[in-house]
């Protein structure tokens, strides 16, 4: 017989969350990170078959970065691939090749560390360079256009960023982090997470092997829209939504059946687009609706405004959620400037310690 | 540039991006030795593999890397190549690059072979020179930096 | 991971022309082309294609970060599942097996797997490669792509007598296939004294052993069993996929205690076996038709030959330079004169993948192979360090 595909769901047989100490050098964070993912897993590194990364060459300024870390990643006479969208990207990735039957044992990593870069002149050089470079028209302007926007269509006052932005912040356990120096309007410092040089890795197993499982990765949905603001297909709530849909089809399961939405709230109008877009919020009322029912979410892990790290958010929250066991959780993150892409990630938690 | 079509454009830019590249204590630990005049390895476990340039986990075994062993400064080439075009960022041609591994470690460390104007006058006898096989030993600089460019190796006559 | 894997084929390829500069197009427009003609390969529309996957190495060549962002509208992926494999050299090959586990994990039915690259977008294109290497220990130390295949050329030279004569008959030979490939940026007729005479770029290397920089777009569409048998297409399918990393450090790759030595190539030789366990290929000599190797040194074409099992170690440059796997041979080698005659690098494994794919659908024009049945394309990435394998088969594997 040939191999059919593997359907249902894989073991989240590990997980870790590093962050990066001052002075530590990437690889090393690499290293730190993969190893405690490994160790969390039980799994020993000769039993590791499949190492798929998520990073930037520009943040990391390295030209090839998985030429320098695929080693400290573990990758040794082994199986490496990198991808550039996120960690749930790869996430995703390394789930196709355990249901094709290409992988027992596939470590994640995903790691930024903008601390070393300077990440405003290289979102500058993501811009194409006939049109928008010249104007800079780089985030946080292209999404300051769309809140404006989306501000004058409801209607709504923007002082509603700043009540939700506090809040968030005072959440977080740090409520003087709350910064309202204007950036662009009506976007203020306050209204985005603050950066953290962190890793993040997860263990998937298509074969666990009688090691404890922590969850179970059901399925994930992706999609990115248009470059251009103006062409795109739709809304970023609107892709989300997409992609969440796709996402709970391949699980099987309907939203109502989520229990908690660990949604990217790197900033604040990702979160009120993402309520709105998962039918938490009425269309338009997001703002009003979180402001009134802060922990509408009903978050696992822990919120941006503790730290974020860009390009592995996601993949840390599947690493670190602590959901209560039998919960679902749908872990989501917003990539590119303005959300041109959506990913979400649907993961069911097993009873600590619980055998394959 | 090739040949430009009619009513096209051709835009330049010249981009600058600043890093600023944290080293960690492993790799700061050698760089601040070879200033000293020093070449350091690291070793995982007793009987572990000696890697330099120095690294903090053993790639095959994954295991943490943490015994300092000095190494050299006498080395042998693996191989070498004698680079005779002009590349950007390049010292000018002729010169030669090496692989070499020194005493005491487990891997090799590729950095220039200094070879005299008349050894370079002709490259196959200048390649039999660098052969591998060929012993050299490591020559500091008086002004040293602490960084890898501190150090390059010569043909050891003794 | 032997034995027979989940069934996926490819249904369409494309390529386009390659040459130094495109000046008569943006990276976007260049990608769009080369997505109608895969589309038109395949007999699809846009509206068939369920996710994309990008194959782009560096963006430092074409100087615009995450450009395949970018590109996505003009490939028809605005709202599409999409995402970028980013493997150096080896993208080509790693994107066309993401797209392949798109489609075989049973997610998707049809995957395009598409990138472009411009290398000559900027003229400090070694600078830019030299911007790979560890920032503290090896930027300054004079590697570069050409000097680690020098190192390499010197240490299978020395220990297997493999000589600057086989390395021409290597170069002459890929450019008088190239002839028959009307999409290669270089190809011609070369005598062994235009080569004596070539310049020296670093020993024992000279022009004609390296590929040139090319810009130029390829792309592939794969498609899951469950779609191939519904839509009834034509397809190459995929047997055998396998990977290798190893460290980016080639001096770890010497000495006594070191598992692979770098005088051989012997990552691609784990891949290639990991691939070969899946396809069923026990004896590639005999069992396989068409080979593309991502070789951009002459020097990679003969360990190349070696790695994949097609001769005996050493055995490559006498055996190439006899021609024992050019046209008509058994075991055709590059046929379609390989990345010694195009080197777009972002889309060089795509285009291996391509020319061999193109083979077994009888859709490979002037290069064919009569009866071309199974066939294997390569790609490499970083200091030799990422392998990357795929091998394909005019039929399914038999249940």
């Amino acid at each position: 017989m040939s191999a059919l595909p593997k359907t249902g769901p894989i073991a989240v047989i590990g997980g870790s969350h590093v962050r990066r100490s001052a002075g530590q050098r990437l690889e090393e964070l690499v290293y730190e990170t993969a190893k405690a993912a490994l160790t969390s897993a039980q799994l020993d590194h000769a039993d590791l078959d499949n190492i798929v990364l998520a990073a930037s060459d520009e943040l990391d300024g390295r030209g090839i970065t998985s030429m320098l870390t695929a080693m400290p990643a573990g990758g040794y006479l082994k199986d490496v691939n990198k991808v550039t969208d996120s960690g749930l990207h790869a996430l995703a990735l390394a789930a196709m090749k355990v249901r094709a039957g290409q992988s027992n044992a596939v470590l994640v990593l995903s790691w930024d560390g903008p601390s070393e870069a300077q990440p405003m002149p290289i979102a500058r050089t993501a811009l194409e360079p006939f049109v928008e470079r010249p104007i800079g028209f780089v985030d946080p302007m292209a999404s300051a256009v769309r809140l404006e926007r989306y501000l004058h269509d409801n209607k709504l006052d923007k002082s509603l960023l700043d009540e939700l932005a506090k809040a968030r912040w005072e959440q977080a356990g740090n409520p003087n982090g709350y910064q309202e120096t204007l950036i662009c309007s009506p976007l203020r410092e306050g209204h985005f997470a603050p950066h953290l040089d962190s890793a993040s890795a997860v263990v998937l197993s298509g074969c666990p092997d009688g090691r404890p499982i922590r969850a179970e990765f059901l399925a994930s949905g992706w999609r990115t829209d248009n470059y251009y603001l103006d062409q795109r297909e739709m809304p970023s709530h609107r892709l989300l939504a997409r992609a969440v849909s796709d996402a709970l089809s391949k699980a099987q399961i309907s939203i109502d059946q989520i229990d908690h939405f660990d949604v990217d709230d790197s900033a604040i109008h990702h979160e009120v687009w993402a309520a709105e877009a998962l039918g938490l919020a009425d269309p338009g009322r997001g703002l009003q609706e979180l402001i009134a029912a802060p922990d509408r979410f009903r978050r696992s892990a822990s919120s941006a405004y503790a730290g974020h790290s860009a390009l592995s958010a996601g993949l840390m929250r599947i690493a670190s959620s602590s959901a209560e066991p039998g919960a679902t959780a749908l872990v989501h993150q917003a990539i590119g400037r303005a959300g041109q892409g959506q990913i979400a990630a649907v993961i069911r938690h097993t009873r600590t310690g619980e055998q394959s | 540039m090739s040949e430009i079509p009619q009513d096209t454009i051709v835009l330049p830019e010249d981009r600058h991006l600043h890093y600023d590249f944290a080293s960690g204590y492993i790799t700061a630990h050698f760089l601040r030795n070879l200033g000293e005049g020093r070449i350091l390895g690291t070793r995982a476990g007793a009987n572990g593999r000696v890697y330099v340039p120095p690294r903090a986990y053993c790639e095959r075994t994954f295991e943490p890397a943490e015994e300092w062993v000095e190494v050299g400064p006498g080395g042998t080439v693996e191989a070498a190549t004698i680079v005779t075009a002009k590349f950007l960022g390049h010292p000018d041609p002729p010169f030669v690059i090496g692989m070499v591994r020194l005493d005491g470690a487990g891997t090799a460390i590729t950095n220039y072979i200094e070879l005299s104007d008349e050894q370079l006058a002709d490259l196959d006898t200048a390649r039999d020179v660098v052969a591998p096989g060929t012993r050299v030993k490591v020559q500091f600089k008086q002004e040293r930096q602490g960084r890898v460019t501190d150090f390059h190796y010569v043909l050891d006559n003794g | 991971m032997s034995g027979h894997i989940a069934r996926a084929g490819i249904v369409g390829t494309a390529q386009s022309r390659y040459r130094t500069h495109r000046p008569d197009v943006h990276y976007a427009e260049l990608v769009q082309q080369t997505a109608f003609d895969v589309l038109a390969d395949a007999g699809m529309t846009i509206d068939d294609i369920d996710a994309i996957v990008f194959a782009m190495a560096p963006t430092d060549f074409v100087g615009i970060t995450d450009v395949d962002k970018w590109a996505i509208g003009a490939i028809g992926g605005a709202g599409k599942p999409f995402m970028r494999v980013q493997l150096g050299g080896a993208t080509g090959v790693a994107a066309a097996q993401a797209g392949y586990f798109h489609a075989a994990s049973g997610e998707f039915d049809n995957v395009l797997v598409i990138g472009a690259d411009k290398v000559a977008e900027t003229p400090d294109g070694q600078h830019v490669l030299s911007l790979m290497f560890d920032p503290f220990y090896e930027r300054e130390s004079g590697l570069n792509t050409i000097t680690m295949a020098a190192l390499h050329a010197e240490m299978h030279m020395r220990k297997y007598g493999t000589t600057t004569e086989h390395l021409d008959q290597v170069a002459i030979r890929a450019w008088r296939r190239a002839q028959r490939n009307p999409h290669a940026h270089l190809s011609g007729i070369l005598e062994p004294a235009d080569l004596a005479v070539s310049p020296l770029i670093a020993t024992p290397l000279r022009r004609y052993d390296v590929c040139p920089r090319s810009t130029g777009a390829a792309g592939v569409i794969i498609s899951s069993e469950r779609a191939i048998a519904r839509d009834q297409r034509d397809a190459a399918w995929v047997t055998g996929v396998g990977a290798i990393a190893n460290s980016v450090f080639i001096g770890d790759r010497t000495g006594a205690d070191a598992d692979l030595n770098y005088a051989d190539w012997g990552e691609l030789r784990l891949a290639a076996d990991q691939a070969y366990a899946q396809a069923g290929i026990t004896d590639p000599a005999s069992q396989l038709d068409v080979v593309e190797i991502y070789a951009p040194f002459t020097i990679c074409e003969v360990s190349g030959v070696e790695a994949l099992g097609l001769c005996a170690p050493g055995e490559g440059g006498p055996a190439l330079a006899r021609g024992d796997f050019d046209t008509g041979a058994a075991v055709e080698v590059n046929p379609s004169g390989g990345t010694l005659c195009a080197n777009p690098i972002a889309v060089t494994g795509l285009v291996r993948v391509c020319d061999a794919a193109a083979q077994l659908l009888n859709r490979a024009g002037d290069m064919q192979k009569a009866r071309a049945q199974r066939a294997v394309a390569t790609a490499v990435g970083g200091t030799f360090q990422f392998q990357s394998v795929m091998v394909m088969d005019r039929q399914p594997q038999e249940d």
